[in-house]
């Protein structure tokens, strides 16, 4: 036993966990894979736990014609795994395959990964790129935000004592190309970055977005680099070109290079794996 | 009853109902330790950086060291000792890679096992990537990991234990 002493309490339906999140001093356990180390180095040290574990209304994923809703629990693995979302969201997989190790994406969740907020991860990254919205609910209360404001600073989110992130909402994208890529350059702090564009008429890279993601910022898109990517044929020098004179502020020295880097691949990568949309 | 005082908790582990009277803090890793001598969930780091103590949890991977027993209450867990006992695929893991020398001081052994039985019960026949792709959560401090995926690539390329045996 590491872990401080504390309280845990099973949450058997949103309106129990609301209630006990709304206690002083409770916080949400969901798959638990960043939760559990800081309690076993007693960096966190809750009072009580609420376990998020048990609600299948938590789990659910809907498709809908305009919008996807990922329940807050739904696990990593399944991100990585199901043929439904690989078809609506090709980058999904992909980004996963880099996000922790099998077994922790068998427990890690969307939301957890959300409002954990590390920089250094995918799934902030993700929400950032594909502009999802974040489901936010209280006892008699809920609110959406955009996942940029939602995400404020490095491990630390807009969530409010009592709230709870329930769902993540994406809209559908007439993207049809997706890069992923994260450098597993130093211990905890890997770079990564990540795009999507839909090919024009002629080939040519049309409405692109490009989020950065890095150790000192939550993820961010790098606009300039999109300007000077669309319209134009895609191509390694391209690439290079558009992330070296794009004016986005990237980190200085070798961590820049190292940015620039992920940049071009996932951008290569976007042009390998033709995940042609369904 | 407190929120914190010690609960009894009920689970199927390796195919037999046990029941355990654990507190909220303590780890399953720790719990199946202490309570059923379950010493093949290793403990290393104790923080979901090496892998020693992964177990199946209701069929799938997962870190016991990061599971509070609590959470587990009414799941299923097997542990290296239960396939050893019953999984065809874990027992020929561990004739192969015994063979071919795979481990060395064999601390991370069953959660390499545990891991790699998960993924040839799955994909029989994976590729080297795969391999080294899905054992990347096992730390081992002794092989350069080499011996290891050659060796779970040996297992997987080998007829099934059944169909060898009488």
């Amino acid at each position: 036993m590491k872990a401080a002493a504390f309280g845990y309490v099973r949450a058997e339906s949103l309106e129990h966990a609301l209630t006990e999140l709304a206690v002083s001093g409770t916080v949400a356990l969901a798959g638990g894979q960043s939760l559990v180390p800081l309690m076993a180095r007693r960096q966190a040290r809750p009072e009580r736990v609420c376990d998020l574990n048990r609600l299948p209304e938590l789990t659910r994923i809907d498709f809908g014609s305009e919008q996807i809703t990922f329940g807050a629990m739904v696990r990593q693995a399944h991100l990585q795994e199901d043929s439904d979302v690989a078809r609506a969201l090709p980058i999904a997989p992909q980004a996963m395959q880099t996000l922790g190790f099998v077994a922790t994406r068998h427990r890690g969740t969307i939301g957890g990964s959300l409002c954990f907020a590390d920089p250094c991860a995918e799934l902030p990254a993700l929400a950032v790129l594909l502009e999802a919205r974040v489901v936010l609910h209280r006892l008699g209360g809920v609110r959406e935000l955009p996942a940029d404001e939602f995400l404020i600073e490095p491990y630390r989110s807009a969530l409010l004592p009592g709230e709870l992130l329930t769902a993540v909402i994406i809209p559908r994208s007439t993207a049809d190309r997706w890069g992923a890529v994260k450098l597993r350059v130093a211990q905890g702090r890997p770079i990564g970055a990540q795009t999507k564009w839909r090919a024009g008429p002629a080939g040519e890279i049309s409405d692109p977005r490009v989020v950065l993601f890095d150790r000192d910022r939550p993820p961010r898109r790098l606009t300039g680099c999109e300007a000077l990517l669309t319209g134009r044929q895609p191509g390694l020098e391209l690439f290079r070109n558009a992330v070296t004179d794009s004016a986005d502020s990237l980190p200085a020295g070798h961590r820049g290079d190292l940015a620039r880097a992920a940049v071009v691949r996932a951008l290569l990568r976007s042009v390998e794996v033709l995940n042609v949309r369904a | 009853m407190s929120e914190r005082d010690a609960r009894i908790i009920c689970l199927e582990l390796n195919g037999t109902p046990v029941t355990m009277t654990v507190e909220p803090r303590e780890t399953l890793a720790d719990a199946l330790r202490r309570h059923h001598g379950t010493r093949g969930v290793r403990l290393g780091c104790e923080h979901g950086a090496c892998g020693a103590c992964t177990v199946l949890l209701d069929g799938s991977s997962a870190r016991s060291c990061l599971l509070f027993a609590v959470q587990t209450d009414g799941s299923r867990v097997d542990t290296a000792e239960g396939l050893a006992e019953s999984n065809p695929v874990y027992q020929r893991l561990v004739r192969v890679l015994s063979e071919s020398n795979a481990f060395q001081c064999g601390f991370c052994a069953t959660g390499m096992l545990v891991t790699a039985t998960e993924l040839l019960n799955a994909e029989p026949c994976p590729d080297e990537a795969c391999i080294r792709d899905r054992l990347a959560g096992n730390l081992c401090r002794c092989t350069g990991y080499q011996s290891i995926v050659a060796g779970v690539a040996r297992a997987a390329v080998q007829p099934a234990e059944s169909e060898v045996s009488s």
